[in-house]
């Protein structure tokens, strides 16, 4: 099994704010996806140390509301946000990694 | 430059679009319906599709029959309202990128150029690894900073510890055996050794020897350094004013100025010598011939050394082995006698004395005859 494939589009994702944010809810992409974490890029602005909440679908398995932790964030040469994210939900990593690793074995 | 379709039925929308495309650097071939986008698609082959909903047709379906002709074909859709579920439902259905209202230059032109080098998504099991080419700069800096940090503690730590063992020891070994008077300037000890004839520097911080010079003519058998010259008394009573370099050069000479002493000291305004023969403190005007203003029996046993303190005029008393403190208006009266403990013992002549600012040093010679090295002593007035 291999420990890391490139998918040919990359996973659109629907990126939520906490409820004591003003912040409506945005959009993105993600650029690499594992069960500890991931790395979004979007158009939208996030910050550094903002709890996020992502909204997935991969190998159609729906994921909603993944909590994660923008533990850093960089701009690339588009001017879009690259953020890494940490997920601090230990039962949706525990799913994230299943699925990933399905796919990772077919 | 890139060519681009763009599908927008509204024309104020597909014209706003072609302007903001135009602007960002893109050929932008407009289309107002699925009929004349597949036209531009057959006739300009666009590197992508930008398009909107239409009053007709919504963007889904417009995509979707894009994609059926052409299915590797990047699609941009301009939404008109910024809806997260739909745009990424968009994109699922294909769309690469889908830009939220209002449309401006900059958000178009980085969607554009986005979707122009769009890649897959990385699924990874092992935790990912950070892009960031600064991270091992900013660990190495990192390290590089504790390490210094580290570094400047240690030398910080060594200079008090030597400091401190500098500050706690009380006497030290000369290199040379015939010491014979010792005087302070800019923080280093002079110390002048009759047998050798020189005057050795050194560092008041270690007592390490940084200089050693000769000391030319007749040699003296005490001196005094002031700010500006070097004062000398030789045995025949010849008093001389020299330059303080490497030389020491001579500057004035004052012959039979005091005869038969054996310590001499400026104050600044005055010269004081002492007199051991006759038991005599002198004091001499500086002018051509060092007039003898006062003279005053000396109150210890045997002067051997003179030292003014910035204050007070203090002798070294070699018979007593003692320091005292004269009154500046009556030199005979002791205003102050501090005895010697290191000396006690008799192996010792005390025949220099100096002062730092602070505390006094003491030269001395070994007695019988100098058979052991010259010392040096540190004597703290406070600790006595």
């Amino acid at each position: 099994m291999r420990h890391a494939r490139r998918s040919s589009a990359s996973v659109p994702v629907v990126v939520s704010f906490a409820e004591t944010s003003a912040k409506k809810d945005c959009w993105g992409r993600l650029l690499a996806l594992a069960p500890s974490g991931a790395r979004l890029s979007t158009r939208f602005r996030v910050e550094r140390g903002e709890r996020v909440f992502l909204s997935l679908r991969i190998a159609d398995e729906e994921f909603q509301g993944i909590a994660a932790l923008a533990t850093r964030v960089d701009k690339d040469r588009e001017g879009y946000a690259l953020a890494e994210l940490k997920f601090t939900d230990e039962l949706q990593k525990r799913r994230l990694a299943k699925v990933l690793l399905d796919i990772l074995s077919t | 430059m890139p060519s681009i379709g763009v599908l927008a039925p509204d024309p104020a929308e597909r014209r706003d679009l072609v302007l903001l495309a135009g602007e960002s650097g893109y050929m932008a071939h407009p289309a107002s319906g699925l009929a004349e986008a597949l036209e531009v698609l057959r006739e300009r082959r666009p590197s992508l599709m930008l398009l909107t909903d239409g009053p007709e047709q919504d963007a889904e379906i417009l995509l979707r029959e894009l994609a059926a002709v052409s299915p590797l074909m990047p699609v941009v859709v301009a939404s008109r309202k910024r809806d997260a579920g739909r745009a990424v439902a968009l994109m699922r259905m294909g769309a690469t990128e889908v830009v939220a209202p209002p449309w401006t230059k900059e958000d178009l032109a980085a969607s554009l150029r986005k979707t122009l080098r769009a890649h897959g998504t990385v699924f990874s099991v092992a935790p990912l690894k950070s892009p960031a080419p600064s991270a091992p700069i900013f660990f190495f800096a990192v390290a590089l900073f504790f390490a210094l940090a580290v570094g400047y503690a240690a030398i910080q730590r060594q200079a008090k510890l030597r400091v401190a063992a500098f500050e706690e020891k009380k006497s030290w070994d000369l290199p040379y055996r015939h010491p014979s008077a010792a005087s302070f300037c800019g923080g280093d000890l002079w110390v002048l050794d009759w047998f050798t004839q020189s005057v050795y520097v050194h560092s008041a911080a270690d007592l390490a020897v940084r200089q050693v010079a000769h000391f030319p003519g007749e040699l003296p058998v005490s001196f005094s350094v002031g700010p500006d010259a070097l004062w000398a008394l030789s045995p025949t009573g010849v008093v001389t004013r020299r330059m303080k370099d490497d030389t020491l050069r001579l500057l004035t000479q004052y012959p039979k100025a005091a005869p038969g002493g054996v310590a001499i000291v400026f104050d600044g305004l005055y010269l004081w010598t002492a007199h051991a023969k006759a038991r005599v403190l002198r004091k001499h005007l500086n002018d051509e011939s060092l007039t003898v203003l006062g003279a005053w029996p000396y109150p210890g046993g045997a002067p051997a050394a003179l030292v003014f303190d910035g204050a007070s005029l203090w002798s070294l008393d070699s018979a007593n082995k003692e320091l005292l403190r004269h009154n500046l208006e009556r030199p005979d009266e002791v205003t102050r006698r501090v005895a010697l403990p290191e000396y006690r013992e008799g192996l010792l002549r005390p025949v220099g004395l100096a002062w730092d600012g602070e505390r006094f040093w003491t030269a001395a010679e070994s007695v019988p005859q100098a058979k052991a090295p010259g010392r040096v002593f540190k004597h703290s007035l406070a600790e006595r």
